[in-house]
């Protein structure tokens, strides 16, 4: 695959991949953005690998992580996506939204290993090769925020 | 747990923007990329004033070859630098930066004020500043300082938090660093260099100013390209000089070239090459040096050497110790003399007593 047809055919897939992992609707569209124009600019070297989409994908995380690391430590992820939806009646759907809100509160590496387990359905493996950490440094991420969004939510049903 | 988590995701991805206009944006935004790099590849007058032009203007002609130490006896080829920039050498490492950056300016705490090198690390005293906003600066320094105490010039951010990649430069192990600078608050790349205990810092609001300045890095081997060994251990005259002549005067008649070579620490750490009339006013000025029975001995680890070359025939090789706990002076091996007289010669060259190496530039 080139290029060309990863944005036109899976454009929105990496939009989606983004915003899990930022939260922010505007900095997703600016962080693929970026991406993509720096895979353009190293198109030869982007192209020849073996599976693209990963590949971008790959450099969106690491991206998304050093824009995380430039950004003054006082400044915290949007909360609230700006297109918050309206709280339903269902319960679950307000469980999705706790969940949502407690995404924001964790470490940026942590929520990605988590977009990258269970929305990607990523082996840790996979998920350690795209971070460049340990396959167990990835369990510990894991742990550590399941951990956190587990308590907050217990916190929150009292 | 897991289940919500998936059913959140799928929930949430659906808010994602849309795609409508992406692929016309990241067009968009490769032309501008391509502009700005146009523009840091024109060489010219108006552009090489700008610093980070000059720094990374016609970056490709550095890919010249290794140089190769000079044999005794044969000169010294510095290789050219790019337009607009002079090398920094310093421990066998160079790296060509704008000729501006060698005056960089420093306010009275000793806080850069202006882009430029700060050489291990002599800013940051007590004073309450702090670094000039939107400068860039190369920071050169020992990799031992990684792990001192933090301290305002602290280079805490290299511990913890940074990436690095193993690479190698003209055939040397070396690692790529990549950061955010505790101590600047900008973006911080950098090359460390472990045979050579060095480690070179770009800190700077643009992260594309400094992968230029650090592509330009090469390595020499065990002779830096100004003609300096660039680790010594022994600063000191171990046999008369073989050069006729040479034992009747400190530097013999007919010298065209010479490097000065400062060493702290066993390590080069100012290397300079002087061609013609910089080289013989060097060996006139140590020529007039009166004669001293004290010797020359200084400290063990420090000394300035010079080696004078000719167009043919040996070289001749002189110490001079500036500092030390024992005898200060100049010697070739067989004469020895004092430092009345030279210091107003070497000093801009080489430093003299108690200088820092961001004075030694």
């Amino acid at each position: 695959m080139e290029l060309d047809e990863l944005v036109a055919a899976r454009g929105a897939a990496l939009l989606r991949f983004a915003y899990l992992l930022c939260g922010d609707a505007h900095l997703a569209e600016d962080l693929v953005q970026t991406v993509l124009a720096r895979a353009y600019t190293k198109r030869s070297r982007v192209e020849a690998a073996d599976r693209l989409e990963p590949y971008v994908k790959r450099m969106i995380v690491n991206e998304h992580l050093t824009w995380r690391r430039r950004r003054s430590s006082g400044e915290v992820a949007v909360a609230e996506p700006a297109d918050a939806v309206r709280p339903d009646a269902s319960e679950s759907v307000v469980d999705r939204d706790e969940v949502w809100r407690l995404l924001a509160t964790l470490p940026p590496r942590q929520r990605a290993v988590l977009v990258l387990r269970y929305y990607e359905d990523l082996p840790d493996a996979a998920i350690a090769d795209a971070l460049g950490c340990a396959d167990s440094a990835v369990r510990a991420y894991a742990s550590r925020a399941m951990a956190t969004l587990r308590i907050d939510e217990e916190a929150r049903r009292g | 747990m897991a289940e919500l988590l998936r059913e959140t995701f799928e929930e949430y991805g659906r808010r994602a923007p849309a795609a409508d206009g992406l692929a016309d944006a990241v067009a968009a935004r490769v032309r501008r990329e391509r502009a700005r790099r146009r523009r840091w590849t024109v060489a010219g007058a108006a552009l090489a004033a700008a610093s980070v032009v000059a720094a990374v203007s016609l970056v490709s002609r550095v890919e010249e070859p290794r140089p190769t130490p000079p044999a005794t006896g044969s000169l010294v080829v510095e290789p050219p630098a790019p337009e607009g920039t002079r090398w920094l050498v310093w421990r066998g490492l160079r790296v060509a930066l704008p000729v501006a950056w060698f005056e960089t300016e420093f306010d009275a705490c000793g806080e850069p004020q202006s882009s430029g090198v700060v050489v291990n690390d002599r800013p940051g005293d007590q004073c309450a500043s702090a670094p000039a906003k939107d400068i860039d600066l190369l920071w050169v320094f020992g990799t031992h300082r990684i792990n001192e105490p933090s301290g305002r010039t602290g280079y805490e951010w290299m511990r913890r938090g940074a990436t690095r990649t193993d690479l190698t430069i003209d055939g040397v192990a070396a690692q790529r660093i990549v950061g955010r600078s505790n101590y600047t608050k900008t973006y911080a790349e950098g090359i460390l260099v472990p045979g050579r205990e060095a480690s070179l810092v770009v800190t700077t609001p643009e992260p594309g100013l400094a992968k230029v300045i650090l592509d330009t890095v090469r390595i020499d081997g065990e002779v830096d390209a100004r003609g300096c060994e660039v680790r010594r251990t022994s600063l000191h005259a171990t046999a008369p000089p073989a050069r006729p002549g040479a034992t009747e005067r400190m530097v013999p008649d007919g010298v065209v070239q010479a490097s000065v070579c400062r060493y702290g620490g066993e390590w080069a750490i100012v290397s300079k090459l002087l061609d013609g009339t910089g080289a013989r006013g060097l060996a006139d000025a140590m020529n007039a040096l009166a004669p001293s029975d004290l010797g020359a001995e200084g400290g063990k680890d420090s000394a300035i050497v010079v080696t004078f070359r000719y167009p043919s025939g040996p070289d001749v090789e002189v110490y001079v110790h500036v500092d030390g706990p024992r005898d200060v002076g100049v010697t070739n091996g067989a004469v020895t003399a004092g430092l009345d007289g030279l210091e107003s010669v070497l000093k801009p060259v080489a430093g003299w007593r108690w200088t820092y190496e961001q004075e030694r530039l």
